[in-house]
């Protein structure tokens, strides 16, 4: 890495300003190269970005409320008053998408934040441990894998009954296998490393160990799979969602918007359309992001598939 | 070989009985009291009670488990609340329609997925590459439902050159059931047109259903080819003389088909659960509308019958996965 920069000096050899400096740094770091790898990923990233602001801050992307009903003014085409036009409540269809990104973002860390809690902790217990505790927890993630995802999910999601708080419960106990897998085959490597045994010579206790030393090595490859796993859980939300088990209405859900446009599809197509696209955007954005994510963690692409 | 399947089903029946755990326990976790809701409104404690005993609700909850594991074993999924008939039996009405769609939308998704993979894989023009490879990235992301929906507004609604929905159109009357899959059973019948009338129908749902696998299964397969096409065996088949067309058939795509294959269970399994998605929208009448059926009325059995049905299903094809894999690459040795 250069020193710092006290100069503002650059290998141009000129003064340069700060801006167009931390551009050329980025350019050039192990974010930059992968970013020249995959342009694509760049349009990912602009999806992201617009993802998170329209979540994190709906009222700079629109005025209307997006439960405000008029019967006067339903299903209305795209206009400029309404710009992805109104549904069959008179909701503006826009403003609902923008703030279904909010929801949709809750959702995304709410379960990634339990499958990757659970699978982390699951996932250590049985790497470090080993043995038969590792052959029953390894078993029972066998079991979780067994069922089709979106199937189990369905199973919970109905059993514990409507609503999102269900849904986040449903598609967590069945994202959170994965996770452990990766973080026991991480400890499982880490754990002969030489630096484990000069920890364990010097008295650390077998948590220190695991928490300083080992568990360092699982954050790499569970980054690249929570970012490509957050396109899918929002997939799966807006399915569970979409079947009715998910948010219930008028709440701005994508699945249920998708859901609640079916019977207008033929003739006001856009109360399906543009809720649809979003969630599209985003798995699509997901997945970009995540190969980039990727390949700036491990340039070398031993990992690749 | 016959000692690794055996071995395989054998490590398979821990997993087995480890799936009826989890949904006899959503079974135990279901709001409401069965009890109450078998007797009624009017009911007396003293009757709540003893039909309560009576369903063996009062046992301690292995005894239930053991309970639950024997109808399982003797075939009684429960009856759904809506229809009061067998579970069971409702499944296997409508599984061929299932069966139908599946098996369509599977062997397109793999015969046109592994083509373009190889295709890609094998090099030609960058171009193509990075377009299909872009298509790969939309296609995997497009959800299931919505594809349909889009599909059936603009093949069926704007076009309207594919039905919208079903499996015959009205003025047919399904055919002499030998199968119960309408196609086989028109062509077994000699009428023509009710076949052709099937198979128009299935396009629009196989699409949906297959779009999203060819999209996984063709990346997998050009990432696959790729690892292989730059491995010094192919460099010596080239050198050998070989000419292009056996060095990609015989050394590349055997080799690239073990991750592709190893990889194909899961995709089974999206595309299993897709049909509860897809045939909710092209009102398929298969195990997919049942369960949907089911779900929006929240009709438990019925919930967890077809969960334990579709999990048996997805657990049998990847078995069969393990062996097609084991047949691919005889040095892998599983567990």
């Amino acid at each position: 890495m250069e020193s710092p920069n006290l100069t503002r000096h650059t290998r141009t050899g000129s003064l340069a300003s700060a801006p167009s400096e931390a551009w050329r740094r980025i350019y050039r770091s192990s974010f930059g190269r992968a970013a020249r790898n995959y342009p694509f990923a760049v349009v990912g990233l602009v999806i992201a970005v617009l993802f998170l602001a329209a979540a994190l801050f709906p009222g700079l992307f629109t005025q209307y409320d997006p439960v405000k009903m008029s019967l006067t003014d339903r299903l209305l085409p795209p206009s400029a008053q309404h710009w992805l036009g109104t549904d069959h409540l008179g909701m503006d269809v826009y403003s609902r998408v923008i703030y279904g990104a909010r929801l949709t973002l809750m959702v995304v860390v709410a379960v990634l934040a339990m499958a990757t809690g659970i699978g982390l902790v699951l996932g250590a217990v049985a790497g470090y441990l080993g043995g038969r505790v590792d052959t029953v927890l390894m078993r029972i993630t066998d079991v979780f894998l067994a069922f089709p995802a979106l199937v189990l999910a369905i199973a919970i999601n109905a059993t514990l009954g409507r609503g999102l708080a269900p849904t986040v419960l449903a598609v967590g106990f069945t994202w959170w296998p994965p996770y452990a897998r990766l973080v026991r085959a991480q400890i499982l490597a880490g754990k002969n490393e030489e630096y484990v045994t000069a920890a364990r010579a010097v008295g650390a206790s077998p948590i220190r160990i695991l928490v300083r030393h080992v568990l360092r090595n699982c954050f790499d490859p569970i980054l690249v799979k929570i970012t490509l796993d957050g396109g899918f859980v929002a997939l799966t939300t807006a399915g569970l969602s979409f079947l009715g088990l998910g948010a219930t209405p008028p709440t701005p859900e994508w699945g249920r918007m998708v859901a609640e446009g079916r019977e207008f599809l033929l003739t006001d197509w856009w109360i399906v359309t543009f809720p649809g696209l979003a969630v599209c955007l985003i798995v699509v954005s997901s997945n970009l992001i995540g190969e980039l994510v990727r390949d700036w963690l491990d340039p070398s692409g031993i990992r690749r598939a | 070989m016959i000692g690794y399947v055996g071995r395989r089903v054998l490590s398979a029946i821990p997993v087995l009985i480890g799936v009826t755990v989890v949904t006899f326990t959503l079974t135990v976790l279901m709001p409401g009291d069965p009890a109450r809701m078998a007797t009624g409104q009017f009911a007396t404690p003293e009757q709540v009670e003893a039909v309560r005993h009576r369903l063996g609700l009062d046992q301690p909850l292995p005894v239930q488990y053991a309970r639950y594991m024997g109808r399982l074993l003797r075939g009684d999924l429960g009856s759904s609340l809506t229809t009061r008939q067998d579970v069971l039996q409702e499944l296997r009405q409508f599984f061929p329609a299932t069966l139908e769609l599946a098996i369509v939308a599977a062997t397109a998704a793999v015969t046109i997925g592994i083509a373009l993979g190889l295709l890609t894989g094998a090099g030609r023009s960058p171009w193509i590459n990075s377009a299909v490879l872009l298509l790969t990235y939309i296609g995997v992301g497009l959800p299931e439902f919505w594809l349909g929906l889009m599909l059936q507004k603009i093949f069926g609604g704007t076009l309207g050159i594919l039905p919208l929905e079903g499996r015959l159109s009205a003025r047919f009357s399904p055919p002499p059931p030998v199968t119960h899959m309408y196609t086989i059973d028109s062509m077994l019948a000699g009428d023509w047109a009710m076949f052709r009338d099937a198979a128009w129908h299935l396009i629009l749902p196989a699409t949906t259903l297959a779009i999203g696998r060819v999209a996984s299964i063709a990346r997998i397969t050009h990432a696959a080819m790729v690892s292989v096409m730059r491995r010094e065996y192919i460099r010596t088949a080239r050198a050998k003389g070989l000419r292009e067309r056996t060095v990609l058939t015989v050394h590349a795509l055997r080799n690239a088909l073990i991750p592709v294959v190893t990889m194909m269970g899961m995709e089974f399994g999206w595309l299993l659960s897709g049909t509860i998605l897809v045939e909710n929208i092209f009102t398929w009448g298969g195990i997919g509308t049942y369960a949907w059926v089911g779900i929006f009325s929240m009709n438990l059995p019925v919930v967890m019958g077809v969960t334990l049905v579709i999990t048996f299903v997805f657990m049998g094809l990847n078995l069969l996965t393990d062996v097609a894999y084991k047949l691919i690459d005889p040095r892998i040795l599983i567990d």
